[in-house]
């Protein structure tokens, strides 16, 4: 993924803001305990 | 370092010169971390016209970035992830035009074959998920995979084909990612190590390494399997363990198939240009149990539970580290100050199964291991990446990446 985290990095830094849902990524949803749970790999 | 040569490259100065050159007083952000994210980061940052200063401890992709299969798969990836994704194939498929450098990369397509029917399931699943995505994923049956891979032995029920991902070479690719970061005007920093982000009144004020002090208002951190061992000193903390990850490199054979293949979680490789194999025993992972991950074991327990045939839990040198922090209370300590490229010693019973398993589906295919190294990642309990600029200190972006062994892809 590096090269589209690279270019989120910089909007985010820049704006405050990227076009793509971060949500997911957030820091604090290990705090808020909205971490997705484990599958089972196969 | 030298106890095991590490991959090819990974050992060289990226910059000699700046090994040498003074460190200016300010800029306008510091990234800390040499590796693909970090480089990238730099790279559109100083784009953005910021002024930009990367700081890497060691060498550029000398650690993770350099360590990897050189996969870049879309495929099954988690379904947040997969815009990002999809995204970022784009940028690979024009880096080498962009960047005007060799990265070996090639758009040939991932596969991952199947004999088992929950595998195939699983594909279903994700094909169903994702079809109004455009992805060009694909389940394919025994004649498509004889007819992309000839020599695979034995029958197989099914395989997850998509054509537009590609592999390229993982220290090449981070090297001319930092080399355009630099033709931009991002100053980099190789043996340049950050012993502390410095924080004043809630907000980012810049980096102290071991050669000066930079004042920055914003600090982008990817520093990979260190990140969570530097921001923990200015109380981010982040529950993590590691994952060490071997890969062996073969002497060159004959074609054997253009895609990177994987057969879950037994064996992967991808062929180079040279017709070696970059080989691994799949996705049987080695986890470096951390001081940090029995603190938090609420966390990781469901995964070490639910995945615990592909997880071989180990107490070794990560664990003993944090623990003689922790019983000397030494904040002084900081490992990456020594480590400057962490060079793990591959599992010579992941070399061993990897080889064993290969020959297995491909008996007429004798190979030969021309050298092995290992990397690793900290993994977070959900596995998904970090891409956060978080909300205190204010100034503080954090980007790492979630080795997606939850739905069992590295």
């Amino acid at each position: 993924m590096g090269p589209i985290v690279g270019k989120v990095t910089a909007d985010l830094v820049v704006d405050g803001r990227t076009s793509f849902d971060m949500t997911p990524f957030r820091f604090s949803r290990f705090a808020d305990g909205t971490y997705k749970k484990p599958r089972l790999v196969s | 370092m030298a106890e095991h040569p590490g991959p090819p490259a990974a050992n060289e100065w990226m910059i000699p010169a700046s090994t040498t050159d003074s460190l200016p007083e300010s800029a306008d952000v510091v990234v800390i971390g040499g590796g693909i994210m970090g480089a990238a980061s730099a790279l559109y940052l100083v784009r953005r016209g910021l002024s930009t200063v990367l700081l890497e401890k060691g060498v550029i992709s000398g650690e993770q970035s350099g360590r990897n299969w050189g996969w870049v798969r879309q495929m099954a990836r988690d379904l947040d992830e997969l815009p990002l994704m999809m995204e970022s194939n784009r940028i690979w498929c024009g880096a080498e035009a962009e960047f005007g450098e060799d990265i070996e990369w090639t758009q040939q397509g991932i596969i991952a074959v199947a004999r088992d029917p929950a595998r195939i399931r699983f594909f279903n699943e994700w094909l169903a998920a994702t079809r109004s995505t455009g992805i060009d994923s694909r389940l394919l049956g025994m004649p498509e995979i004889r007819a992309i891979i000839p020599k695979l032995d034995g029958e197989w029920l099914g395989a997850l084909y998509t054509p537009s991902d590609g592999h390229a070479e993982p220290v090449k690719a981070t090297r001319a990612f930092a080399r355009a970061a630099v033709k931009a005007g991002a100053q980099i920093f190789e043996n340049c190590a950050v012993v502390d982000i410095r924080v004043a009144n809630g907000r980012v004020e810049g980096v102290d390494t071991d050669r000066g002090r930079i004042a920055a208002k914003r600090v982008v951190v990817a520093a990979g399997a260190w990140s969570s061992l530097l921001l923990r000193r200015i109380g981010v903390d982040l529950p993590y363990h590691i994952i060490r990850g071997t890969v062996a490199n073969t002497r060159p054979v004959e074609k054997i198939a253009d895609p990177a293949v994987g057969y879950h979680p037994i064996v992967s490789f991808r062929q180079r240009r040279d017709g070696s194999l970059y080989l691994a025993a799949g996705f049987w992972s080695d986890y470096d149990i951390t001081l940090e991950a029995l603190q938090h074991l609420r966390m990781f327990m469901p995964n070490f539970i639910k995945n615990h045939r592909i997880l071989q839990l180990h107490l070794g040198k990560p664990f003993f580290r944090d623990l003689g922090r922790a019983i000397r209370h030494d904040r002084s300590d900081r490992p990456w100050l020594r480590d400057r490229v962490w060079n793990p010693a591959p599992s010579p019973a992941k070399v061993k199964s990897s080889v064993t398993e290969f020959e297995k589906i491909f008996p007429s295919i004798p190979i030969e291991i021309e050298s092995a190294w290992a990397g690793y990642e900290d993994a977070t309990p959900d596995a998904v990446p970090v891409i956060d600029t978080i909300a205190s200190p204010a100034g503080l972006t954090w980007v790492r990446d979630g080795p997606d062994r939850r739905q069992g892809h590295g």
